[in-house]
């Protein structure tokens, strides 16, 4: 069934748009000069139109850095975490684990970064944290929910047929899962994309930077220096995971 | 001695009896069909072999041991299972889907992928074709021999089937069964096989265990359910058309030796690979109550619907016997 739909024409095209994303943060994040025309045409009555105090491809790298450290430590504990609240004799606190997590879900991260800061001080691990442990919930429940929505009657064949039950849940539970956990992985990426622009508030650095500095300086450019490259890359993964 | 006893077994959902004191015996190398409409608990009891389902109170036999007795694991790797409709893994190729066993118990490659070819043409798939296909680009029919092709990966000394041909149209279902009666026959494997497919049951089964409401009706041999029904219920499930299903499980090969002839006279001909229900049909159609039996040896003899009767009358006896001997 899974090659019926990557048809070659679809691929082109996917392969087309990923390219575009990339040469879009390329060109607002790396190399800028074509990007500060336009800026310049764009905002005239503004002497500054790239944010000068960070070089961008810094500014890139950090945001990255955040993104992608927050989200696979989310993805690791999040398997880990979905692994124990699938364990059978657990069974009876699922539903509680469950509850607790999804309330935890409901706190702002602006919020976890208030209170983590006190206690780790400034930087990107207070970010870090943050990210974490908003995504951490979306990937568990999208791992059990996915682990769970395998028919009955096929893990009831794969026992039947003698495997065993580490060997259900590798090759046939978490494969026949996979489209939902990628699904929630792909979320949480692009949530955390867009959220790693609080490490500006906390001196983490990253896209936020420049966005921060626009709104202060009431400098439209700025902040179109930092969120075009950033839902470029929101929309490069989007692409890519979809 | 019996390969698999089940003893007095009980299973209750809430109120209502799913299984209510079965007890079934299955010799070494026969094929014991449960047979029963939808919800008769059929399925459960079958279930209660490889420890799919715990029974409320009774016991399981394998090999003379409880099966609690065993490592379950290991117990269902004695077990070949095979299921209706959804079977196959849909993320895993028909190769990986029959090998996925065999991994497991370290064969080495080489030896998973002749035995996955192997078991192909067993099932009559051509290996070339269908080895990387997966179940979604199979037909019915081709997933269910691959169904059964699996559950003979580990060539386990037992097969469960539960249901295997259920969810196939009349025609390829036909087909199937007839194949697999020709493969069990190779095999001889301790076959415990569920439906409520009146034919199937009549073809595969050294022994037809009725069930109706979780309870076991009847148990005996195809033929003496025939002649000898219990109740009502029996006789109406059955139906009429019952007797041309045995009479189609026998050929002419079981009469044995007929009246030598030397004219045809015009009487329509067969040969000993003919089931009495297609020669019964023949006399029918022409409206004979002979007919010319080719013999391999190309001599001809007679075979008269006399005959015929008497075989069942012969075989009847003898069912008799057997059942004045069990009392």
């Amino acid at each position: 069934m899974m090659q019926e739909f990557n048809l070659p024409k679809f691929r082109a095209v996917r392969i087309l748009r990923l390219f575009i994303y990339l040469l879009i943060v390329y060109f607002t994040s790396v190399n800028v000069k074509i990007f500060e025309k336009i800026l310049r045409t764009a905002f005239p009555d503004f002497k500054n139109v790239i944010y000068a105090g960070t070089q961008p491809s810094e500014l890139l790298i950090e945001h990255l850095k955040i993104t992608f450290i927050s989200t696979s430590a989310a993805i690791v504990l999040g398997s880990l975490l979905s692994v124990i609240i699938l364990a059978r004799y657990l069974e009876p606190y699922r539903e509680i684990v469950i509850d607790t997590a999804s309330f935890l879900q409901t706190l702002p991260s602006v919020a976890i970064i208030g209170l983590v800061i006190p206690v780790l001080g400034y930087g990107s691990l207070p970010v870090i944290i943050a990210l974490v442990a908003y995504s951490i919930m979306p990937v568990t429940l999208n791992i059990v929910s996915g682990i769970q929505s395998v028919s009955g009657e096929v893990i009831e064949v794969a026992r039947g047929l003698g495997l065993s039950e580490t060997s259900i849940y590798l090759r046939i539970k978490l494969p026949l899962s996979f489209g939902v956990i990628k699904a929630a992985v792909k979320n949480v990426l692009v949530i955390n994309v867009a959220a790693a622009t609080l490490g500006a508030i906390v001196g983490a650095g990253g896209l936020g930077v420049p966005i921060m500095a626009g709104i202060h300086d009431f400098n439209p450019a700025y902040v179109l220096q930092g969120a075009i490259p950033q839902a470029a890359i929101a929309l490069f993964i989007e692409e890519l995971l979809g | 001695m019996a390969l698999i006893k089940l003893e007095n077994l009980h299973k209750r959902y809430g109120t209502q009896w799913a299984v209510k004191d079965v007890s079934i015996e299955v010799k070494e190398g026969t094929t014991c069909v449960i047979l029963g409409p939808s919800g008769s608990g059929k399925s459960s009891v079958l279930k209660m072999i490889n420890r799919l389902i715990e029974p409320d109170s009774g016991r399981v036999f394998y090999k003379g041991k409880d099966v609690k007795e065993y490592n379950v694991i290991k117990l269902r790797r004695e077990m070949g299972y095979a299921v209706q409709n959804i079977g196959l893994f849909p993320h895993l190729t028909v190769e990986e889907n029959i090998s996925l066993l065999l991994k497991e118990i370290k064969w080495s490659k080489q030896k998973i992928k002749e035995r996955a070819e192997e078991l192909l043409i067993l099932v009559g798939l051509e290996p070339k074709i269908y080895l990387k296909k997966y179940p979604s680009q199979l037909s019915g029919g081709e997933a269910q021999r691959v169904g059964v092709a699996r559950a003979l990966s580990a060539d386990p000394p037992v097969l469960l089937m539960d249901e295997p041909f259920g969810a196939l149209d009349p025609i390829t279902r036909r087909k199937l069964q007839d194949e697999f009666a020709r493969i069990k026959s190779t095999l001889r494997k301790t076959t415990v096989f569920v439906t409520h497919d009146i034919y199937e049951a009549v073809i595969l089964a050294d022994e037809i265990a009725l069930m109706k409401d979780g309870e076991l009706i009847q148990k005996s041999d195809p033929f003496e359910l025939w002649q000898n029904p219990k109740n009502e219920f029996v006789m109406k499930f059955l139906g009429n058309e019952y007797g041309f299903h045995i009479l189609s499980k026998y050929t002419l090969q079981s009469l044995g030796k007929l009246k030598e002839c030397v004219e045809r006279n015009g009487l329509p001909v067969v040969n000993r690979s003919f089931s009495l229900k297609d020669t019964l049909s023949l006399m029918l159609k022409y409206r004979t109550k002979s007919v010319v039996v080719e013999e391999p040896d190309k001599r001809i003899s007679l075979l008269t619907f006399d005959e015929i009767l008497s075989f069942v009358d012969k075989k009847r006896n003898l069912e008799d016997r057997i059942n004045d001997a069990r009392i």
